[in-house]
């Protein structure tokens, strides 16, 4: 009998056994399950972040940070006619077309003349070509001859700009050509060209010259496709277009220097490099920071294709071909000039003022400072109502609920309410501040209603975490105090919320975060200006506003990145803030500070 | 026969429709230690905390007949100055998370003393009082909550003595302790008799032996509504009670 027993349990104990070897698997699984997950989240994250961190990066760094200007012109003599026209203009052109009509202005105290450009000291020195695909044929040829010899250098030098050195003497043909020589391209060259066209009909009347306007890019990509004989470029060749236009040649025809001008009317006859560079970029927006009268700059530029303006951009904004060039800055090794220039680019950009316009030009400077006064102002109203609210809800309504039958259904109705808050989209508390504090309460598009929305927003953040941290009080606590013969009121203050406070304040920087990231709530209610709000009935544009907008009404992915860097940095920030304030106030509580 | 410190007259107590005490009628001795003791439910830890009106927490309680105090109905009385003649010292060690001075000092402050040389004498006078003093007085500082199990049963002690009560409940406040600490807790509430009146709520009959003058002998049976059966001079009580029940319960027959 007592063996069958054994024989019985023995049994039953393989059979626990076994179920408890298969919950094990069952376990192992789910915890790699979840070990898989969670490895995806964190491979997810890093990538989003690197991502972030990398165009942010190029952004700063990068030919990106060149900012397009304001008004574009789309040939020289167009942006010399705007810039004689407009006051506080500043604009860039071929030094052929400098006249009186504009004021010349000298970089790093060298002025644009064809001497400075003919010994090389002024630094914007360009050369122009001709460009071909593959050996030129005997009419292109013929072409390049005439315009490369003497004769066709000195109508260089009589356009204004700088010719070739040691040029041959023109040997007159022996045979004649006959067909016709097609090009265009570059509207720095065109005139030129047409000059020289006519001089070289004396020469082949049978080779007739056209020539087309357009820019450099579309010379080059005319030449490469075959549609003209010859390209006019005003810059060098491109790495992209030599591989995708295979055997591009270009030909030297001689030297151009741009031009900075400005309106005549300004008193401004020279800038520095990094002046240059700040104006372009739209860090400086006023003459009166480099020397001149209270007057707004007015930037003016290139159409893209232009080769003036590209040459232009490479020259000042580029850092590389600033150092070559050994126009940069500091002293030291480039690797360090670059740093130093690039965290000069992130400072300037934290602290310079948008720009009006659609360029996404300027700094982010107001941006910031407004999302700060948001945040302050936001909290300064949900704060005190959500923390209120929930200590009345955990400490009194609870309570007395138990004796009233309808005020437990208030209390239980205002907890259904606070979760179920949560959970609005938040484009719907925007439309709600909105049509309450913006229209109804005639608040306007201003801090002030966008703060109420944001507040509205919020308050069930902090309601819920400041509850759930007053229900971690423990009860011995309240009855200790009680016991002692204090009041209910000082048995809050003094126990109570001290104890809950590490959670209080979890909750409160949560909110922050929710602020600063908070995007649908302001864009409604916050207006979009880009100036500092000087009171709360004004108009203001957080971060993540500018951000919107650079991306969507600007389209200008660049600074939208580097923005988007200063964000995320924040709210990395505020989560490190969070857990250093919630790890000190909690060893503080246990006693082991 | 000592003066009488709190007077318990027909006192009954419910929890709604359930009765928790019926008609409970004692007279606990001033400057005496009394005990209450009886088996789990009976109502012992609900009546002690009659006594300081904790039980007006718990909304559904009501109750009926009278407690006086000194002379006075403790119903009539205003609470939080009932609770500062009738300190407490709960089962659980419960200091605030707060330093150990700010832990004594919380009472007397709370009723509004501000005096830092006085709040300062009364916390060196409380700590003495609790038999604390010479282990924290270099640390006052410390957080409360970094003391042992039995040093914070002092720190509480010494608490609930800050605000100069004139009766100190204390609801089993050794279970929590290891047998060291209870022997301290012990020797103090012994010493703690020559100033104050001791109510003490305790499971353990050698406990009551040892520490209290007289004892109070609760005890419920199906109804779950607790009675008192017996109270006397705790000699009396252990060695020859009156109630067959009662002589049932300390010789161990059940409980």
């Amino acid at each position: 009998m007592a063996m069958a027993n054994e024989a019985v349990v023995q049994k039953a104990r393989v059979a626990v056994d076994t179920q408890l070897r298969q919950r094990h698997w069952v376990e192992r699984l789910a915890f790699g399950g979840l070990w898989l997950t969670g490895g995806v989240v964190i491979v997810v994250l890093f990538f989003v972040i690197g991502y972030l961190l990398f165009q942010s990066v190029q952004f700063f760094v990068g030919p990106e940070n060149v900012l397009e200007a304001v008004t574009l012109a789309d040939s020289n003599e167009a942006l010399r006619e705007k810039v004689a026209e407009t006051p506080g203009a500043i604009g860039y052109l071929s030094l052929a077309y400098l006249d009186e009509t504009t004021r010349p202005v000298a970089l790093n105290a060298v002025a644009p003349t064809v001497a400075h450009v003919t010994a090389d000291t002024y630094p914007l020195r360009r050369t122009l070509y001709m460009v071909t695909l593959g050996e030129p044929t005997p009419a292109t040829q013929a072409w390049l001859d005439f315009v490369r010899s003497a004769d066709g250098q000195r109508l260089v030098a009589e356009a204004g700009y700088v010719a070739l050195a040691n040029a041959p003497e023109y040997q007159p043909p022996a045979t004649t050509l006959s067909g016709e020589l097609k090009m265009a391209g570059s509207t720095t060259v065109e005139p030129l060209a047409e000059q020289l066209a006519t001089a070289f009909a004396q020469y082949y009347p049978g080779l007739p010259v056209t020539v087309e306007g357009g820019d450099s890019t579309a010379g080059i990509k005319a030449v490469g496709k075959g549609s003209v004989d010859i390209g006019m470029s005003s810059r060098d060749l491109k790495e992209v277009e030599l591989r995708r236009y295979q055997d591009l040649r270009a030909f030297a025809i001689g030297y151009d220097g741009i031009a900075v001008v400005v309106n005549g009317a300004l008193p401004v006859s020279g800038l520095t490099y990094n002046q240059l560079r700040d104006i372009y970029n739209g860090y400086i927006a006023n003459w009166a920071n480099v020397g001149g009268p209270d007057l707004p700059i007015v930037v003016v530029g290139r159409e893209s294709g232009s080769g003036t303006s590209e040459s232009f951009e490479a020259w000042v904004m580029s850092k590389d071909r600033l150092m070559q060039r050994g126009l940069a800055t500091g002293d030291g090794p480039m690797w360090a000039q670059g740093f130093w220039a690039s965290l000069k680019a992130v400072v300037r950009f934290l602290t310079a003022k948008p720009l009006p316009g659609m360029g996404g030009k300027g700094g982010i400077s107001t941006t910031i400072i407004t999302t700060f006064y948001m945040v302050l102002l936001t909290l300064a109203i949900a704060t005190p109502l959500g923390v209120g609210a929930a200590i009345y809800l955990v400490e009194y309504a609870g309570e007395m609920g138990s004796q009233s039958a309808g005020l437990k259904k208030v209390v239980e109705i205002i907890r259904f309410a606070v979760e179920t808050l949560a959970g609005v989209p938040s484009i719907i508390f925007g439309l709600f501040g909105f049509a309450l504090f913006v229209t109804v309460m005639r608040l306007g598009l201003s801090m002030l209603s966008g703060a109420l929305a944001g507040a509205c927003l919020i308050l069930p953040v902090i309601i819920r975490t400041t509850e759930e941290a007053l229900l971690t009080v423990p009860r011995a606590y309240r009855e200790g105090s009680l016991a002692l013969g204090a009041t209910k009121w000082q048995t809050n203050w003094q126990v109570v919320l001290p104890t809950a406070m590490p959670g209080i304040v979890t909750g409160v920087i949560l909110s922050v975060g929710r602020i600063v990231s908070e995007t649908a709530v302001f864009y409604v209610t916050l207006g979009g200006s880009i100036h500092l709000p000087e009171s709360v009935m004004d108009q203001g544009r957080t971060m993540v506003l500018h951000l919107y907008s650079l991306l969507m009404d600007a389209n200008a992915p660049a600074p939208a990145m580097g923005t988007a860097m200063v964000l995320v940095v924040t709210i990395v920030g505020i989560n490190l803030t969070i857990n250093a304030l919630s790890n000190r106030l909690t060893r503080r509580m246990q006693g082991k500070s | 026969m000592t003066a009488t410190m709190l007077a318990v007259q027909d006192f009954s107590l419910y929890y709604g429709q359930f009765k928790a005490l019926d008609r409970i009628a004692v007279e606990i001795p001033a400057r005496q230690v009394t005990a209450i003791i009886g088996p789990s439910g009976c109502g012992k830890s609900t009546f002690l905390r009659t006594f300081n009106r904790m039980n007006d927490l718990i909304p559904a309680v009501r109750t009926e007949g009278k407690v006086w105090l000194d002379g006075a109905n403790i119903f009539d009385m205003d609470v939080v100055a009932l609770r500062r003649q009738v300190g407490m010292v709960f089962q659980r060690p419960n200091p605030f998370p707060k330093s150990i001075f700010d832990n004594v000092a919380y009472g007397p402050r709370m009723n509004g003393l501000r005096d830092k040389a006085k709040l300062g004498e009364i916390v060196e006078r409380s700590l003495r009082d609790a038999a604390l003093w010479d282990e924290v007085k270099d640390d006052l500082g410390k957080s409360g909550m970094a003391l042992s199990g039995g040093q914070q049963q002092r720190l509480c002690i010494a608490r609930a003595l800050a605000v100069a009560p004139e009766v100190i409940l204390m609801d089993e406040p050794a279970s929590a302790l290891d047998p060291i600490a209870t022997l301290r807790i012990e020797d103090l509430i012994r010493e703690l008799r020559q100033k104050y009146t001791i109510v003490i709520v305790t499971h353990n009959m050698q406990q009551a032996a040892r520490v209290s003058d007289y004892t109070a002998f609760f005890y419920t049976d199906e109804s779950r509504t607790g009675i008192l059966v017996e109270f006397d001079k705790t000699k009396k009580i252990f060695t020859n009670p009156e109630d067959k029940r009662t002589e049932d319960y300390i010789t161990g027959r059940f409980g």
